[in-house]
């Protein structure tokens, strides 16, 4: 009876080695990775949000000073070319008038796309993990739609999804879970990991350039407002008036500042992304949970600033 | 041209745009008309923003050679900027300046689609 049950655990042994050969990432560490990069989406996206607003404002403003504004430059063109195309102003690229919010929207929506990616992609490696017949479905379900939104975020990017650049992220898809698995059974999770290591870069390299285009954004906005200000300080002959014009400028100061820190810190959490991935395949190696300090640091550090960002002037 | 070039351009257009605006107010302070100056300014300002469009939709050009040429510039619109208090022909200085800011503008005018 006992070497019965010794052959039958040695049986469960062997067969577990040629699922695995190496132990699957502590669960918990695939979790934090996910819940972080949930947050990292939904700091980003209001980001652009901010920047949104505060551009929207200026361009009402223009608008309301505008005489010789052309209301043909405010109304849609549908296009020739698609049944579903319509561009603001003129479908002749070169004459667009789309207003900067628009373009902000559209940028908010491509790095949307582009965080929920990643989102999927967490979920995927946590399905992975802990593979088996019931979960192939499920895998490769996520694996398809992986596959189809890195397509449309390197289109969208001007760039082609090529495996130099984007590792496995150029290859997954529903069909490509089934050489995924055997790369994991003949070489382990942690040799899946790095194939995606080089995607994981590139992503997170357009997420932190999102980042400073809105920087620069902020910047342009602050100026826009920011100079009438300085003309009305100098001219303004009551102190009292002047006391409160230049507290204006110093609370629009204030604003431009924090919401350049959010950005600041939002481009270091995408920067940090890959060496956070990496972490996965350390604690793959040690069997320890992985800290993602970095990562973590960075998201918490806008934490509370965020509370209170929005866009100058919008109290 | 990189993602990281074309952001250095657009950093350094910001910049200018802020030079431009302290003109303005230096000249209102020196007592002088700054309209051509804040001319100047919303021309820039245009530019900057056509660019960020542009940024947000990966567009394509050669910045090498004009970031360059604006630092050229900019360093000489500095230098004059710093002779205009003190200067016998003021307006002949605010001339020169705006044309260094014109012709900046027009290189940059050249590299958009």
């Amino acid at each position: 009876m006992r070497s019965l049950r010794a052959i039958s655990l040695l049986g469960s042994l062997m067969l577990s080695a040629c699922v695995s050969t190496s132990p699957p990432i502590p669960p918990n560490s695939l979790g934090d990775f996910r819940d972080t990069l949930v947050q990292l989406n939904q700091k980003s996206t209001e980001a652009l949000t901010a920047e949104y607003e505060w551009n929207y404002r200026n361009y009402k403003r223009a608008v309301k000073e505008d005489e010789s504004l052309d209301p043909r430059t405010l109304a849609l063109e549908f296009c020739l070319g698609s049944a579903f195309d319509a561009a603001w102003g003129s479908c002749d690229v070169d004459a667009d008038t789309s207003p900067v919010f628009m373009v902000i929207a559209d940028s908010r929506r491509d790095l949307g796309k582009l965080n929920q990616m990643m989102v999927d992609y967490a979920n995927f490696l946590m399905l992975f993990n802990s593979a088996n017949s019931d979960t192939r479905a499920a895998l490769e379900d996520a694996a398809g739609r992986i596959g189809n939104s890195a397509q449309s975020i390197a289109a969208n990017a001007g760039l082609s999804l090529n495996e130099a650049r984007f590792g496995a992220f150029a290859k997954i898809g529903v069909g490509f879970v089934e050489q995924l698995l055997a790369r994991k059974q003949k070489n382990g999770m942690a040799a899946v990991l790095a194939d995606f290591q080089p995607g994981v870069q590139a992503f997170a390299d357009m997420g932190s350039t999102a980042m400073q285009i809105s920087a620069a954004g902020v910047q342009t906005e602050y100026q826009t407002e920011v100079q009438p200000m300085k003309v009305a300080i100098l001219q303004e002959q009551d102190s009292t008036r002047r006391l409160q014009l230049v507290e204006g400028l110093i609370a629009l100061n204030e604003q431009t500042v924090r919401q350049l820190d959010v950005l600041a810190s939002l481009s270091a959490a995408y920067l940090s992304l890959p060496g956070a991935h990496g972490e996965l395949m350390s604690a793959l190696q040690s069997g320890y949970r992985a800290s993602l300090h970095e990562l973590v640091g960075h998201i918490e550090a806008i934490g509370s600033a965020y509370q209170t960002l929005h866009a100058p002037g919008t109290d | 041209m990189t993602q990281e070039e074309k952001l250095e351009l657009v950093r350094f257009l910001i910049f200018l745009r802020g030079k431009l605006q302290n003109l303005s107010i230096e000249l209102l302070i020196l007592g002088e008309d700054p309209s051509k100056v804040d001319a100047a300014e919303k021309k820039l300002a245009r530019q900057i923003n056509k660019l960020r469009v542009n940024l947000m939709r990966s567009w394509q050009g050669s910045a090498a050679n004009l970031m360059a040429d604006l630092r050229k510039r900019n360093e000489r619109a500095q230098r004059r900027l710093r002779e205009l208090k003190d200067a016998q022909d003021r307006a002949g200085k605010i001339a020169d300046i705006l044309t260094d800011i014109d012709d900046g503008l027009s290189a940059v005018l050249q590299i958009l689609p």
